[in-house]
């Protein structure tokens, strides 16, 4: 043997000497060691001599580490065949000597434990396996030991039942042995992280071992085993704060609960011992327990489970039949919900049913061969409960509704007890086919069972519903072909039509107070019609016939708030229901949206034309049926148009139409998107026909700007490469006298006759792809023509305002040349610049300042060079201008460049990458962000520069910050911090509730996102907000803090007392300040007054 | 408190207490009067013009050089003999602008409001919860003239059992709350309902001795169980 290069003994001493230090050195060390011995270079013999004067020397400690060093070297040598079993039974020998060594006790078990897992080791050789079991009953006692110490007895027997499976099964008397052994150290166990591996291996004993219940050991062994586990039963442990292992209370309850159904000869002594647990009253334990028994009733063999099924039923009819079980829902798809496990806490009685029911399930399922005999005695039980409707019927049709979701001979027998005549058949009416003669003296109290008051009508049909739930759930546990079998005979067909009577008899025929009777009967005519293949065509019809009559009964009554009916709720719920989920859809639409567009009448009351529109709004939940409606509702326009009803009530009709059609498109492309192709042709003409013909008549802003949006939403949803026709066809009929184009007949030329349906045209350029361009007519010229429009109606300010826009909107997506417009602006800017101190503005000047801001806008809007050249003067001129009404004109302006206004905003943001692919928002998103920067050092330039107009400045500011995005705010709020303070205490001959209102909203921002730019100016803040909010504040009659000022300034009063530390310097002086507060004129202000009096007593 | 005497109250859910929510405008009708909608859009779109009052057809506001009115601000820490009069000089001076906003006046639920959240000293509910206070005990009388007449708030309060040992103590809470809510014009009587409590009028008597509750709030033990108590307020 060659010399070895690495001096053992040196590794050794290392390893004793950093062992208790640092691990991970002292590793290496007998990493190396164990490397030497795999590599040849040291027998273990040779080691053993090396370790020998440590191994045995008088000092614990010293001891104690030389055998860490020797588990350590075999742990690395990982079950390597080169130790020979001779040197395995050598060490084995000496290890079992040592195991009255208290001091290095933990190693030699670990020694073992690693032994035990050599390739070489042999359980026979020697007997090795034996007397290692038998040293541990006799010589090593698991009460005198530490919890370390005794997991490692855990992890030995553990290791042998892995390695040694094979040489157990064949050697009987060792693996009883086995067994007495982790008996031995299981027994008063405490540790959690030795429970769980204790439970785990109780568990693979009893899954792996095979135990004779004939043989009295195994007996004995049986119910040990299962004392050592379930004398913890029902576990509770909370982890200590530092726990290394991070043991959960779950993880010990789930392996004890696995534990006590891994063996099915426990049942014995389980079953009992666990329904006598469920008599506490703590629902944590209850759901416990009941979570094991549905454990075990799944994994027990089914013998034992038939064995013991009476026990459990009757244990657990109970839960449910002297329990509230209000939580099952008659009129949902499920009896036991999906997710209950994680959805219903543990601590939570209710769950208990759920589980109980789970449980019963179980049973049934399980025991498939002779569920005939346990469905007699369960239902023999439950007889008496469903003679009549009573107290424990509910209960009871729960239990048996859970069980006929199990197969369908269940279902089949289930139902024909429920139905036959003696029990609930009598009710619906079903032939008494029974030959038994009833006594003559019952037969008194029978007919008094047969008349149902109306609260046991409720619950006859609530009960019909879980009935109707165990037909939904089997259908579909069940594969396609069985399914299609159980549906064509199942036992609930033949009481079809009792049902349907029966439940249309309760609708029709009971008192028109009896609403939860009637919504209760809605539910479940909407669930039976949502069965897979029960009902005909003609039977779905009849209960959309029962629905219709229903709502067209209450709208025809009239009463106050008929649309709050809850009835008519559930009736539209349930339409929507049938519709949505099982394509019944021209069936409604024949049946329900028909009729209801039949009451629409012009000369009815809009409020009552409205509220039937927003029924059918309600309805309209899929493509189809909006399509419907787009026809029928154009028909209604027409028709409108053409009775005698006065102007004024049909443009109301007409707006009401409109407005409510535009949001279902919208409701509908959110849900689920489709193009709009079919209805430019199918749609628009006639609709604008009609709209035009009206506009005729009057001209009413609200209708054009309705007629606009639809036009415009219809427009976005139609493919992008028809937008150049769109466009193209919109010019010609609004920018020229031509008469018409075939779709659309419109005689007007915008530019030439000012007219309000510009609007309407805002809308649709709004609305149309920003690639598109003007083809046979010049833009420059547009604009111009727009322009002079402008000039020419001085006196109209909204038609003004809507040409404006109109300019806008063309230099924006349909300008070609930024140059032209670029002139124009300068132009004016010139004349601005060119005014003195003196100069009056005229009325004229006002307007070209208009057109000069709007233009602005739509050129800064999406970033062009020369907007912001001209901004860039036009902020120049705000500061340096001598005359003040220029100052003040521009100051105002520079709200119109921030402010959102619906053609240049998204107006469909709930709909994500539209489908049509048209993007018509000419728009960059960083617009804002980028204007204000420039804006705002020119408005704190001037503001600072102690001239008289400072408000001029922070007027302009405020009515900027309330269009602004708090997102750009934020970056800038330590800049415009020293503004809010100036514009919190200008004097009220300069303030306005405006002003104070924005700046109050930017503070409370400011507050919530950056404390520390305030905080140094609190001393002086606070009491102008006390004053802001609890004073009288009065310039010329007016109220300056109005409602909505005091209500912000306490908000931010609230904010500062919150957020901020070291506040109790003010709690006197502002509660006596707020005093007047309580007695405030508005009870909003009054209550938030209390609120922060009560912060302020809070503090300390 | 650590042994609670009545251990199984009636609760009432927070969701079926009195509430004012629901009760304004569940009768007005949403009606579609066009003419709000018409005035609505108008606002809306006349809101960009930059035309300045003079210019502007449909402006009526005040010309904005007038010279302005002396009205000062209301002095916010004037503590002397003859404030009352000061104050309803200033009043009387600002009331016409005042005037012009529309006034609620503190009602029962008002009050109820105040006092339906704190908290009982003995259980994790509310007054309102457990029924000691309920609106339709909840007396509210205004003087005739809101700035020289006491207004009054006569309270009832059902003590969960005949005998509980804590209703003084719940009754100084609702008295401290009210005291810190309510102006300075109110009295506050709180009394036992009749026939709730084994000694109705000691405790009426007490809870509504200016003296002894003077001197009950001076006592820092339980002016902290009532800051417990207060703790929960919304």
């Amino acid at each position: 043997m060659v010399e070895s290069i690495h001096n053992v003994p040196t590794l050794i001493s290392q390893y004793i000497a950093t062992v208790d230090t640092d691990d991970q050195i002292a590793n290496a060390y007998t990493e190396q060691l164990a490397e030497l011995i795999v590599e040849d270079e040291l027998s273990l013999l040779e080691f053993i001599q090396s370790l020998g004067p440590t191994l045995t020397s008088d000092t614990d400690a010293l001891r104690s580490k030389s055998m860490h060093c020797l588990t350590s070297t075999l742990e690395h040598l990982n079950g390597s065949p080169k130790l020979s079993r001779q040197d395995i039974n050598v060490i084995i020998d000496f290890l079992l000597s040592k195991l009255d060594d208290k001091a290095s006790l933990q190693w030699v078990l670990s020694s073992l434990q690693s032994l035990v897992g050599f390739k070489n080791f042999n359980p026979g050789l020697n007997q090795n396996l034996k007397r290692l079991l038998n040293a541990i009953l006799s010589d090593y006692d698991p009460k005198k030991n530490l919890a370390k110490i005794r997991y490692e007895s855990f992890a030995i027997l553990k290791n042998v039942l892995l390695t040694q499976k094979d040489y157990l099964l064949i050697h009987q008397d060792i693996s009883d042995t086995y067994v007495k052994a982790f008996i031995h150290i299981a027994s008063g166990e405490k540790d959690p992280r030795n429970l769980l591996v204790s439970f785990h291996l109780n568990s693979s004993i009893n899954k792996t071992l095979v135990f004779d219940p004939n043989n009295d050991l195994h007996g004995e062994f049986v119910t040990d085993l299962f004392d050592v586990s379930f004398c913890y039963f029902p576990i509770s442990f909370t982890p200590p704060a530092n726990d290394p292992y991070k043991i959960t209370a779950d993880q010990l309850k789930s392996e004890l609960r696995s534990t006590i159904a891994s063996q099915s000869l426990f049942a014995k002594d389980s079953f009992s011992s666990l329904i006598e647990k469920l008599t506490s009253t703590n629902p944590t334990i209850r759901n416990d327990v009941l979570k094991t028994l549905q454990l075990c009733v799944e994994s027990y063999s089914n013998e034992t489970v038939e064995e013991y099924w009476l026990t459990l039923w009757n244990a657990l009819k109970f839960e449910i039949l002297h329990n509230d079980v209000s939580i099952f829902k008659p009129q949902l798809n499920e009896i036991i919900p999906e997710d209950y496990e994680s959805s219903i806490e543990d601590s939570d009685d209710n769950k208990a049913l759920i589980l109980t029911l789970v449980i019963i399930s179980t049973l049934f399922e399980k025991l498939d061969g002779t569920t005939k005999q346990i469905q007699a005695t369960i239902i023999n039980d439950l007889k008496d409960n469903l003679v009549s409707v009573k107290e424990k019927s509910q209960q009871s049709i729960l239990i048996l509704s859970a069980i006929a979701s199990q197969s369908t001979y269940a279902f089949d027998q289930v139902i024909e007890f429920v139905f036959s005549y003696n029990n609930w058949g009598k009710y619906i009416n079903v032939e008494n086919n029974s030959i038994e003669v009833t006594p003559q003296p019952q037969e008194e109290d029978k007919n008094d069972e047969l008349i149902l008051n109306v609260s046991k009508q409720r619950d006859l049909v609530d009960n019909l519903g879980f009935i109707f739930t165990a037909y939904k759930v089997l259908y579909s546990k069940l594969g396609s072909g069985e399914a299609d079998e159980f549906a064509a005979r199942n036992q609930l067909t033949q009481f079809k039509d009792h049902l349907l009577i029966f439940m249309g008899q309760l609708l029709t025929a009971s008192s028109n107070l009896e609403k939860t009777l009637k919504c209760k009967v809605v539910q479940q005519l909407t669930k039976l019609s949502s069965l897979p293949k029960y009902l005909s065509q003609n039977e779905n019809e009849l209960i959309l016939g029962y629905f219709k009559d229903i709502i067209v009964d209450t709208i025809e009554k009239k009463s106050d708030n008929w649309e709050k009916d809850i009835v008519l709720k559930e009736v539209t719920t349930g339409v929507i229901n049938i519709i949505d989920n099982d394509h019944k859809v021209d069936l409604a639409i024949e049946l329900i949206i028909t009729p209801l567009l039949n009451l629409l009448d012009e000369k009815e009351e809009l409020i009552i034309y409205t509220k039937i529109i927003n029924i059918i709004g309600d309805l309209c939940i899929n493509y189809r049926i909006l399509e419907v409606l787009s026809i029928r509702l154009l028909n209604k326009l027409i028709a409108i148009n053409h009775s005698v009803v006065p102007i004024d009530k049909k443009i109301n009709l007409f707006v009401i139409i409109i407005e409510s059609f535009t949001s279902w498109i919208v409701k509908i492309e959110t849900n689920k998107q489709f193009l709009t192709n079919s209805w430019y042709q199918n749609f628009v003409p006639k609709f604008l026909d009609n709209v035009f013909h009206l506009l005729a008549v009057k001209e009413d802003y609200v209708l054009i700007e309705l007629s606009g949006d639809l036009v415009g939403l219809i427009i976005k949803f139609i493919d992008k490469s028809h937008h150049q026709d769109i466009l193209n066809d919109f010019v010609k009929i609004f920018f020229t006298s031509e008469s018409s184009t075939p779709l659309i007949s419109y005689k007007e030329n915008v530019l030439e006759t000012p007219t309000a349906a510009v609007a309407l045209l805002n809308k649709v350029l709004s609305s149309i792809d920003k690639s598109t361009q003007f083809k046979e007519v010049s833009v420059n010229e547009t604009v111009d023509n727009a322009i002079e429009v402008i000039y020419s109606i001085p006196d109209d300010e909204f038609l003004r305002i809507q040409y404006l826009q109109t300019t806008s909107l063309l230099v924006n997506k349909f300008g070609t040349d930024d140059s032209i417009v670029s002139e124009k602006l300068s132009e004016l800017l010139t004349t601005f610049k060119s005014l003195s101190a003196d100069d009056k503005l005229t009325k004229k000047l006002y307007i070209s300042f208009e057109t000069l801001i709007w233009i602005l806008k739509a050129l800064v809007i999406r970033v062009s060079t020369e907007g912001f050249v001209h901004l860039n003067k036009l902020v120049g001129l705000l500061t340096s201008t001598p005359n003040l009404e220029v100052k003040q004109l521009i100051g105002k302006s520079l709200m119109i460049l921030f402010i959102d206004i619906k053609i240049f905003t998204n107006q469909t943001p709930g709909v994500k990458q539209i489908i049509s692919k048209v993007s018509n928002l000419n728009i960059k998103l960083l617009y804002k962000q980028r204007i204000f920067e420039i804006i705002l050092p020119e408005l704190i330039k001037g503001q600072s520069n102690k001239g008289e107009h400072s408000e001029v400045y922070l007027n302009s500011l405020s009515t900027i910050l309330k269009n602004l995005p708090k997102n750009i705010l934020v970056s800038h709020m330590a800049a415009i911090f020293p503004l809010v303070l100036t514009s919190l205490s200008l004097p009220k001959s300069k303030t306005s509730s405006d002003i104070l209102k924005s700046t109050l909203s930017t503070l409370s921002t400011i507050i919530k996102e950056d404390q520390s730019t305030v905080e140094p100016h609190l001393t002086k803040l606070i009491p102008t907000l006390l004053t802001l909010a609890t004073g009288k504040i009065v310039y010329e009659k007016k109220l300056i803090n109005t409602e909505e000022v005091r209500i912000l300034a306490f908000q931010n009063l609230i904010l500062i007392f919150q957020r901020y530390e070291g506040l109790s310097k003010y709690k006197k002086v502002a509660l006596m300040s707020l005093v007047p507060g309580l007695d405030d004129r508005r009870r909003n202000v009054r209550k938030l007054c209390c609120d922060l009096r009560q912060i302020l007593y809070e503090l300390d | 408190m650590s042994d609670p005497i009545n251990a199984n109250p009636t609760i009432i859910d927070v969701a079926n207490l009195p509430t004012r929510i629901g009760n304004n405008g569940a009768n007005s009708v949403d009606g579609y009067g066009k003419k709000s909608k018409q005035d609505e859009l108008l606002e809306k779109v006349l809101s960009l013009s930059l035309l300045t009052p003079e210019f502007s057809r449909t402006s009526s506001l005040p010309d904005a050089s007038t010279v302005p009115d002396l009205v000062s601000d209301v002095e916010m820490e004037s503590s002397t003999d003859d404030e009352l009069v000061d104050e309803i000089d200033e009043e009387s001076l600002l009331q016409q602008a005042a005037e012009a906003e529309e006034e609620d006046l503190i009602d029962e639920q008002e009050i109820f409001d105040l006092i339906a959240t704190i908290s009982d000293p003995e259980h994790p509910l509310t007054l309102a919860q457990l029924a000691v206070v309920n609106l339709h005990d909840i007396k509210v009388t205004h003087g005739a003239n809101k700035y020289t007449d006491i207004s009054e708030v006569l309270i009832r309060i059902t003590p969960t059992i005949t005998h509980c040992s804590l209703a003084t103590l719940i009754g100084l809470g609702i008295r401290v709350r009210l005291e810190r809510s309510l102006p300075p014009r109110f009295r506050i009587r709180i009394l036992i309902k009749e026939g709730t409590h084994q000694s109705e009028n000691q405790v009426n008597k007490q809870l509504n001795d200016k003296e002894r509750v003077a001197a009950a709030c001076e006592n820092d033990q339980l002016l902290s169980v009532i800051s417990q108590m207060l703790s929960s307020c919304k």
